[in-house]
């Protein structure tokens, strides 16, 4: 073989093994170097309600060490299931508490945050699982892959919500909760068709193709049905996303991911180090947890404690039972919903607070020794 | 299911007759760069005249102000703060901006029509913009007297149907001549902000429909009261509300921006031609602090009246004080008083019983008296209290 004909080879062999640089690497302010990523999780271990876990006084934090790290790409991972896989499971994420929150102003907060805050960073979104409110997260990023076993699933619990005795009312409060969280769904560029009958059961869905475009329709004339049941809303899983287009992909681990996103090599210091936002996030989720527990216990507590017989020592249990609470409420908002969700409100403890320090100080204006608890 | 095809018919005679009419185009059709609207052009020729004087080469640039209005329609985006704005950009003369970032759920109803004067007012004499995050119900409906509307990429406009309690913790939509009188509003404020009124009635009653038809040269968008566009915008299950997709593809908002550069490019401002004033950011900062201090104290008021609840002086000095406490709150924060977001009219406990008269007087006056007769109820309270701690140090 001659010299040319050497190097001609070469350069073919080279052009084979260099695929060409992902498109988000050309967005890269230095094209030339690998990547730094740092992964964002939107729920983890299982633990991804929307409204506690996934809140954005955590993901304010998380942007503010995006801004300071500088990545070149950011993966949003989201695990947001408030369904278990099996339906009625009876698994834990299935019992009302763990069940999602549809608090849109706080999303758009979060979203904000992505898309305006760091909008210059590229962004990717990765669905691990995403049944409820969630699913309008995965739908809001326009670059989206999914693990092959996720589910991208609607938001029955929204004509839920919107029910009522009076027709046009009820007609009024899905309307308005469909077109806020179509909102989301317009922000990844998706049609809002879409996001209509991931949400309200008597919309149709389906699906032609027009060249290589997708042409969705709001009824069932479409060459593929995705759903012509009025009672359930639409729903669609790794293969059905990536097949009409929702999804670019499916990516098991984040070596796939990077493989799928045309990267060859990357920079994922940041990563194996816990420098990320998982280590945050991993960390918010298991303080504000932990700061529930406790306030739960600390409520117990205080009952038992308002059941004594009003002595100074129960008294100042009680008290510092409330403390405990209303510490953990103005720590995380997440606490707060938590007790808002089970009938409780940050004025009831403080109300039940001011009676006890009320009784404490007549107590002691009465001459009680408070404090010294059964010595006399 | 008969009777609401039966209504949808009903309504579908009744209203296709004005609808037919309003198949003119909007102000501005189609999706690219917002044009000036009319009234803005008139606005901005009071401004030309205003602020070139013989000898002043110089135009002054015009003042932005970026109102923020959140939270429900009577407690946190109300007239009176518009109102404010309109006093500021006064003093520098017709033709400046206002612009209304709108993020509300809706609310009373009785605010919107106060809202609908102030800015029907406003208009004639500002550029009036609404840029929207979120805007269902009366918060759609403030929106639409604005001639020019941006959404936020996240937007959303509508759900304006009007509804009120059912007396058993229900709600219960408008019915008959009321809700006749309620869809025909809107559409008047629709088309007094140079929109199509049919788009309007499909907001407020979910049987009527709404289609359009563009011309792909043209732009020009054609409504139809019915399904013969090539476009559904609302069959007759929908209450229609707006994304930014379809509301822009209508012509029926003049375009989408995320942030305040974006705004003021779509709204063709060019740099050096106006100047943002803080003073919108003061005015709304200033009535939401107001509002959560308020809030607060009333929340505080109601604790401590459970505290002193029993007929001793110390209680009866204490709920004294409380009560003077709630008149405050009357003074300065209406909507906490009258308990627009829960908990009903801050009065003390019994007033019923001593006010009587006054409660009557109270349960049908506009809200501009309405604080009056409260402290004046409060007021027969507080003497009913004074008699009873003087007894009270007397028997001491």
């Amino acid at each position: 073989m001659n010299r040319w004909a050497l190097t001609a080879v070469l350069s073919l062999a080279a052009t084979a093994i260099a695929a060409p640089p992902s498109p988000l690497q050309a967005d890269q302010k230095d094209p030339s170097k690998p990547p730094k990523i740092y992964v964002v999780p939107f729920g983890l271990d299982g633990k991804g309600q929307m409204g506690t876990d996934i809140h954005s006084c955590i993901y304010e934090k998380v942007v503010k060490d995006i801004k300071a790290k500088k990545p070149d790409l950011v993966i949003i991972s989201l695990d947001s299931a408030e369904r278990g896989r099996r339906e009625y499971s009876g698994a834990e994420r299935d019992s009302l508490g763990e069940r999602g929150v549809n608090n849109s102003e706080d999303m758009r907060t979060t979203l904000g945050l992505f898309k305006q805050d760091i909008g210059d960073i590229p962004q990717v979104m990765w669905v691990q699982d995403s049944v409820g409110f969630g699913t309008l997260f995965a739908l809001a990023w326009p670059n989206m892959y999914t693990k092959s076993d996720a589910r991208l699933w609607g938001l029955g619990k929204i004509a839920m919500q919107a029910k009522s005795n009076d027709h046009e009312v009820e007609r009024k409060w899905l309307a308005a909760h469909v077109g806020i969280s179509n909102g989301f769904v317009l922000s990844g560029g998706h049609p809002t068709v879409i996001g209509s009958a991931m949400m309200d059961p008597e919309r149709k869905l389906s699906v032609s193709f027009k060249g290589r475009d997708f042409d969705w329709k709001e009824d069932q004339s479409g060459t593929f049905l995705i759903d012509g049941d009025p009672q359930r809303v639409a729903n669609f899983d790794a293969r059905s996303a990536e097949d009409f287009g929702l999804s670019d992909g499916a990516a098991d681990s984040l070596e796939d991911l990077m493989f799928q996103l045309g990267y060859r090599e990357w920079d994922d210091s940041l990563t194996k180090n816990g420098q990320d936002g998982t280590k945050m996030v991993g960390d918010y989720i298991k303080a504000w947890r932990k700061v529930w527990d406790d306030s739960q216990l600390a409520f117990g507590d205080c009952q038992r404690a308002m059941q004594d017989s009003g002595d100074s020592k129960s008294l100042s249990k009680a008290k510092k039972a409330l403390e405990t609470i209303l510490e953990g409420i103005n720590k995380y908002p997440s606490v707060e919903l938590r007790w808002r969700m089970s009938g409780q409100g940050k004025a009831q403890f403080e109300a039940m607070l001011k009676d006890v320090k009320d009784k404490m100080r007549k107590k002691s204006s009465s001459g009680g020794s408070g404090g010294s608890g059964g010595m006399r | 299911m008969k009777r609401q095809h039966m209504w949808a018919a009903l309504f579908s005679c009744a209203l296709s007759a004005a609808a037919a009419a309003q198949t003119t185009p909007p102000a501005k059709p189609g999706a690219g760069p917002a044009t000036t609207a009319p009234a803005a052009k008139a606005a901005d020729k009071a401004a030309d005249k205003s602020t070139k004087t013989a000898g002043d080469a110089v135009k002054k640039p015009r003042q932005v102000f970026i109102l923020s209005q959140k939270g429900m329609v009577g407690a946190g985006l109300r007239h009176e703060e518009m109102d404010k704005i309109e006093a500021e950009a006064d003093k520098f003369g017709p033709g400046q901006i206002i612009i209304l970032r709108i993020n509300s759920g809706g609310g009373s109803v009785t605010e919107g029509d106060r809202i609908s004067r102030s800015l029907s007012r406003i208009r004639e004499k500002h550029r009036l913009v609404a840029w929207l995050e979120e805007a269902i119900s009366g918060a759609a409906f403030t929106a639409m007297h604005c001639p020019e509307i941006y959404f936020m990429k996240i937007g959303t406009m509508g759900s304006i149907t009007k509804f009120s309690g059912d007396g058993s913790g229900g709600q219960k939509s408008a019915e008959g001549a009321d809700l006749q009188a309620w869809i025909e509003r809107v559409a008047e404020v629709a088309e007094a902000g140079g929109r199509n009124g049919q788009v309007g009635r499909a907001m407020v009653y979910s049987p009527i429909v709404v289609s359009y038809t563009k011309d792909p040269k043209t732009g020009k968008v054609t409504f139809f009261p019915d399904k013969s566009g090539e476009v559904m915008l609302s069959d007759e299950k929908d209450n229609l509300t707006f994304n930014a997709d379809r509301a822009v593809d209508c012509g029926y908002i003049n375009g989408v921006a995320d942030t305040t550069d974006e705004l003021f490019a779509a709204m063709q401002l060019a740099p050096g031609t106006y100047e943002v004033n803080d003073a919108g950011k003061r005015i709304s900062e200033q009535w939401d602090r107001t509002l959560e201090k308020a809030k607060k104290q009333r929340t505080e008021i109601e604790q401590d009246m459970r505290l002193a609840s029993d007929p001793g002086v110390k209680s009866l000095q204490k709920r004294i004080q409380l009560y003077k406490q709630m008149q405050d709150i009357w003074k300065k924060a209406l909507p906490v008083a009258e308990g627009i977001e829960g908990g009903g009219p801050l009065l003390p406990p019994g007033a019923e019983e001593l006010g009587s008269d006054l409660v009557e007087k109270y349960m049908v006056a506009g809200s501009d008296l309405k604080p009056k007769i409260a402290c004046e109820i409060i007021d027969r309270c507080i003497k009913d209290l004074q008699k009873q701690l003087a007894a009270a140090k007397k028997g001491a």
